[in-house]
């Protein structure tokens, strides 16, 4: 069955890790050379290799901070306003790369349990619909074999919706919980 | 008609619950969407008997989506699912030549939309 590009991106979207390999390798190179200007005793070579090893250590810590600590503060904040209810809460997706991805699984997560809420909402809202005509069922005078085929019939209409609901609930996994024969109980 | 069955809707959760509505029927899920451009590529690219749209989804929403696959392909099959109630989406359904219009949160209205 195919889906969506998610196994595609998660190639491509290391971008993060190269960019990690890359600043290590830059570095174990530089680090050799100037080993090697030592042995060469060559002063001027040393200096500018020190250089260019600070400058670039300069620039990896830079580099973190922009592409790694700043946007998981941000992806923080976003999480906190969805754990406090806001499921509208968007993440922006800035990048390909590690963390771009994560902010996508964030955003299916919170659109998952949107959509859970919105089900049991409705499935609520139709079980209250159906007592009520239950209700008016049962207020009629002489309960004729007629009326009493109706409130079967209605009864039979909400345990089908029950169902449903459970349905949904039991497409997930519990921590420390689990649905056994209808019942809530330990998982452990 | 065919049964390969081409499921788009935002939330993995809900295309779950609708394979799982329309395999013991004898439906094929032979693919997932999740927004409506990946539902005009995927149709593209498998082709399928029908297709359940969701309306109110992210990047690209499903009457959009469904306005180009039908203008791609004017035989195909969609049916809307959403989770809106509201009468209003059925002129609209209707007009872009759609099939039909079920909320995906009563499996019996899909069934009998989809498979009476």
């Amino acid at each position: 069955m195919a889906t969506g590009n998610k196994a595609g991106q998660e190639k491509e979207g290391a971008t993060l890790r190269k960019k990690g390999l890359v600043f290590f390798s830059l570095n174990i190179f530089l680090v050799l050379t100037l080993t090697l200007a030592g042995f060469l005793h060559s002063t001027a070579l040393i200096l500018a290799v020190m250089i260019l090893l600070l400058g670039t250590l300069v620039w990896g810590l830079i580099s973190f901070q922009r592409t790694v600590v700043q946007p998981l503060v941000e992806l923080r904040e976003s999480v906190d306003q969805m754990i406090d209810g806001h499921l509208d809460t968007q993440l922006r997706i800035r990048s390909s790369d590690e963390i771009g991805q994560l902010c996508q699984s964030i955003n299916d997560q919170a659109m998952n349990l949107q959509e859970v809420l919105l089900y049991v909402w409705n499935h609520v809202q139709r079980s209250w619909v159906r007592m009520s005509e239950v209700n008016t069922l049962c207020g009629s005078d002489s309960p004729t074999e007629e009326i009493q085929e109706m409130i079967q019939g209605v009864i039979a209409a909400v345990e089908q919706d029950n169902e449903d609901l459970k349905g949904l609930v039991r497409l997930y996994n519990f921590f420390e919980v689990k649905v056994e024969e209808e019942k809530l109980v330990s998982n452990e | 008609m065919g049964k390969r069955v081409l499921i788009v809707d935002d939330s993995s959760m809900m295309r779950k619950m609708i394979a799982k509505m329309l395999e013991p029927v004898g439906f094929e899920v032979v693919g997932q969407a999740k927004n409506g451009r990946e539902a005009i590529e995927l149709y593209q690219a498998l082709q399928p008997d029908i297709v359940t749209m969701d309306i109110t989804m992210r990047d690209m929403d499903g009457i959009t989506a469904a306005k180009e696959i039908l203008r791609l392909d004017g035989a195909a099959k969609i049916f809307f699912l959403s989770n809106l109630e509201e009468e209003r989406y059925r002129t609209e359904v209707e007009e872009l030549g759609a099939l039909g219009f079920a909320t995906k949160h009563r499996a019996k209205d899909v069934l009998a939309l989809i498979d009476p």
